[in-house]
């Protein structure tokens, strides 16, 4: 085995790596003096980071030297939506931040955390991209070239699973960067939600599972790293996700013996488990309580509160006061559960017994109202998929964040920051390109038609939905168990989003993938039988 | 184009009954697809998704059998009903449209707080009576108020306003707004024996007038 390859990459990295460390890049954006657990970590993966980049870079440059038409395809797909995002974050400079992302940001600024609300993945990765551009587009920058790199390889998948032929016909390219652009997806790509890498990041393990109908064709130890590297990170990064954990786990057992030895599948199942569990403790510990869980659970719960009887709902009430203040239920019967959360000081300080029984009386309510709690949720899941009128967007807060009037708290403590780039190009087209992108026209109004169909999840769920069913009927095991790890998403969302917001379900854009692959591929059909055509002729 | 050829190649298959059934047996999961996908479609432009409302199934029926138009004879009329909750909450009253007879009503029912020419701009009133006894009243020029506590076997919550800054002339039991909301005074007459709204009113004094609204 050569290893000297691998060396020239990994000394430019470490050299890159201490080159950052001596000027001190990250002080542009972090304000610090100790040394804490999150400094090191970060220091050590962005170490990491480095080198897998640089190694990677390298590989790529050496095989389409080599000239591998494949690396050569993937490199002009990267390069073309690399540089359409770029135009876009230009435009809209210095992205759609919102809210919570601005938080995500002011909170891991002194390495004192790493912002487990949002994910401990969500903060070591955006402090990971701060190392090496020090403000906060530099995260965008950086997130848009991997998200390309997901985008180039799942065109490339795209077109070996369709047998697509591969074309410079701008339209075709086109149509093939298409379901890339479905705007509840681009929307959250241009901001600091985690959403708007983790969908890409599961894109990418969905398209690796699928793409290898023999399970793990290609299994040298690097490739079977990288595949349980970014199953750990799909199954923990969203609580909705962990049945891709069970699901990889259960391919790699089921995987032909001529793939994969035993030893390699111990190996990898290993990996995958113990990466599972240590880092879903991770995340525990740095949670500290119920809180998050307990979100999940907040706006069903009130509206079973406002509908309980106060003497036959006795007991179950006063377990649920011990957790969630009643009386600011009652003060505030036109806000959700979640408002209140947030701005009325609804949440008590509890123990974990009194988290227990609140649970139980929860459960006690759901059972004796299902109507009640079953609506809640359809209404909720309504506003997700886009299809209620009442359908919630950060982007609302993004297109308002350089208003003379706007109120953001977040986006004042982050100007006190003083950090660079963080003021944008134009204000008036930023705000016209992002209301725009939200389906909202010059005087405020919804664009009703385009806003319900372009944003709108059903559609490509239905194709998802129908690919599923195929899978089933044709007895394709191996497609019906990946898309029973994404299908079984819809009822798990459907119980605990906490609000209804189109990010829960962004995955399914991957309907429009699939969907965009047929097209084509009906166009590559017409256009062969014509020129078969011609030639009878 | 793919679509160019259809119209020949649908005329070649010569499509009888048998051969119907035959392309729904070939193509029943595409079709039945492709009809939920166009259905969404219409849905999205039509958008006629609406969204469950639950709260209203537990919503007290409001008999409004009364039709009074004078505040004072309502007032009246209320003073002898010792049998019902009767709730109140006063938005932005402006005492310059006030009558004499309308605060002395008022004021006969034992709200004696209220005084007229006391208040040089609009004030908020929330006040309670239970079988005929006061059980609370509060007044408030610019801030905002709110009663909240039990009433029997229902959580009641009353919030008023004085100047005009959020619209808040609401009454609620359980959670459900039984008040007309908008300027002026806010009355719910509650029978909690037999689970009824009796009546459900609004009187706004405007440049002299008395609006009264149901």
């Amino acid at each position: 085995m050569n290893h000297r390859k691998y060396l020239l990459p990994g000394v430019i990295a470490i050299t890159h790596w201490l080159i950052c460390q001596i000027f001190g890049i990250d002080r542009l954006f972090f304000f610090y003096e100790g040394i804490s657990y999150a400094y090191i970590l970060v220091k050590f993966l962005f170490l990491i980071f480095l080198v897998a980049g640089w190694e990677f870079l390298f590989y790529v440059v050496t095989k389409v030297k080599k000239g591998d038409e494949e690396f050569r395809w993937g490199v002009l797909y990267f390069v073309l939506y690399f540089l359409f995002t770029i135009c876009i974050i230009i435009i809209i400079w210095p992205g759609a931040w919102a809210w919570d992302d601005l938080y995500t940001l002011l909170n891991i600024s002194g390495y004192k955390s790493l912002d487990p609300w949002h994910h401990v993945f969500t903060g070591t990765y955006q402090a990971i991209l701060l190392q090496l551009l020090p403000f906060p587009t530099g995260i965008l920058i950086l997130q848009n070239m991997i998200i390309s790199g997901c985008v180039s390889f799942v065109i490339l998948k795209m077109e070996m699973l369709f047998g697509l032929k591969r074309t410079r016909n701008p339209f075709v390219i086109l149509l093939k960067f298409l379901p890339f652009m479905f705007p509840p997806v681009f929307a959250v790509q241009f901001s600091g939600y985690r959403m708007g890498i983790y969908v890409y990041v599961e894109l990418l393990f969905l398209t690796m599972l699928i793409s290898n109908q023999k399970f793990l064709k290609n299994n040298s130890y690097i490739y079977l790293l990288f595949f349980s590297f970014i199953c750990i990170l799909v199954s923990v990064w969203r609580t909705e996700s962990f049945f891709y954990f069970i699901c990889a786990c259960f391919l790699i057992l089921v995987s032909d013996k001529g793939f994969m030895s035993f030893a390699k599948k111990l190996i990898t199942i290993f990996l995958i488990v113990m990466g599972f569990f240590f880092t879903s403790l991770w995340q525990k510990t740095e949670l500290k309580n119920n809180d998050y869980m307990l979100i999940n659970f907040v706006n069903p719960c009130i509206e079973l509160v406002r509908y309980s009887n106060v003497i036959s709902d006795e007991k179950e009430l006063y377990s649920i006061d011990k957790v969630l203040d009643l009386d600011v239920i009652h003060r505030n019967p036109q806000l959700t559960g979640e408002r209140m959360y947030w701005y009325k000081n609804l949440k008590k300080t509890y123990t974990k017994q009194e988290y227990k029984e609140f649970l139980r009386a929860f459960i006690k309510l759901c059972i004796k109202y299902p109507k009640v709690f079953i609506a809640e949720r359809w209404n909720t899941f309504l506003r997700g998929v886009e299809l209620s009128e009442k359908g919630f967007l950060n982007l609302y807060g993004a297109a308002r964040l350089y208003d003379d009037n706007d109120k953001n708290e977040a986006m004042k403590l982050v100007k006190e920051k003083g950090w660079i780039g963080i003021k944008p190009i134009s204000r008036e087209i930023r705000k016209k390109v992002i209301s725009w992108g939200m389906g909202i026209n010059e005087k405020g109004q919804d664009i009703h038609i385009y806003r319900r169909l372009s944003w709108n999840i059903v559609i490509p769920m239905l194709i998802i939905l129908y690919i599923w069913i195929k899978s089933l009927t044709q007895r394709k095991w191996n497609l019906f168990i990946i898309f029973s790890a994404l299908i079984i998403k819809i009822p798990i969302v459907f119980w605990i989003e906490p609000e209804g917001n189109t990010q829960y379900f962004l995955i399914f854009g991957m309907g429009y993938i699939i969907l965009s692959g047929y097209i084509i591929k009906l166009l590559d059909n017409h256009n062969k039988n014509q020129n078969n055509k011609v030639k009878l002729n | 184009m793919p679509w160019m050829g259809i119209k020949e190649k649908l005329e070649s298959l010569n499509l009888g009954v048998g051969q119907m059934t035959k392309v729904f047996r070939k193509y029943w999961l595409e079709i039945i697809f492709s009809l939920l996908i166009f259905n969404e479609v219409l849905c999205a432009i039509g958008y006629v998704r609406q969204e469950i409302r639950y709260r209203d199934d537990k919503k007290m029926n409001i008999e409004s059998k009364w039709v009074d138009d004078d505040f004072d004879q309502y007032i009246e009329r209320l003073s002898e009903m010792n049998e019902y909750e009767i709730l109140i909450s006063g938005e932005e009253i402006d005492f310059n449209y006030f009558s004499q007879n309308d605060l002395m009503a008022l004021q006969s029912i034992g709200f004696e707080n209220l005084e007229n020419g006391q208040f040089v701009s609009t004030i908020g009133f929330v006040g309670i009576i239970r079988e005929g006894d006061i059980i609370y009243q509060e007044l408030c020029t610019n801030d905002n108020i709110y009663y909240s506590g039990r009433l029997g076997n229902h959580y009641l919550f009353i919030e008023s306003n004085g100047t005009d800054m959020k619209n808040q002339g609401n009454i609620y039991i359980d959670d459900i707004k039984y008040s007309v909301d908008t300027k002026g005074i806010n009355i719910v007459v509650f029978d909690e024996k037999n689970e009824v709204i009796v009546d459900s009113v609004n009187y706004c004094f405007v440049n002299g007038n008395t609006i009264v609204r149901r």
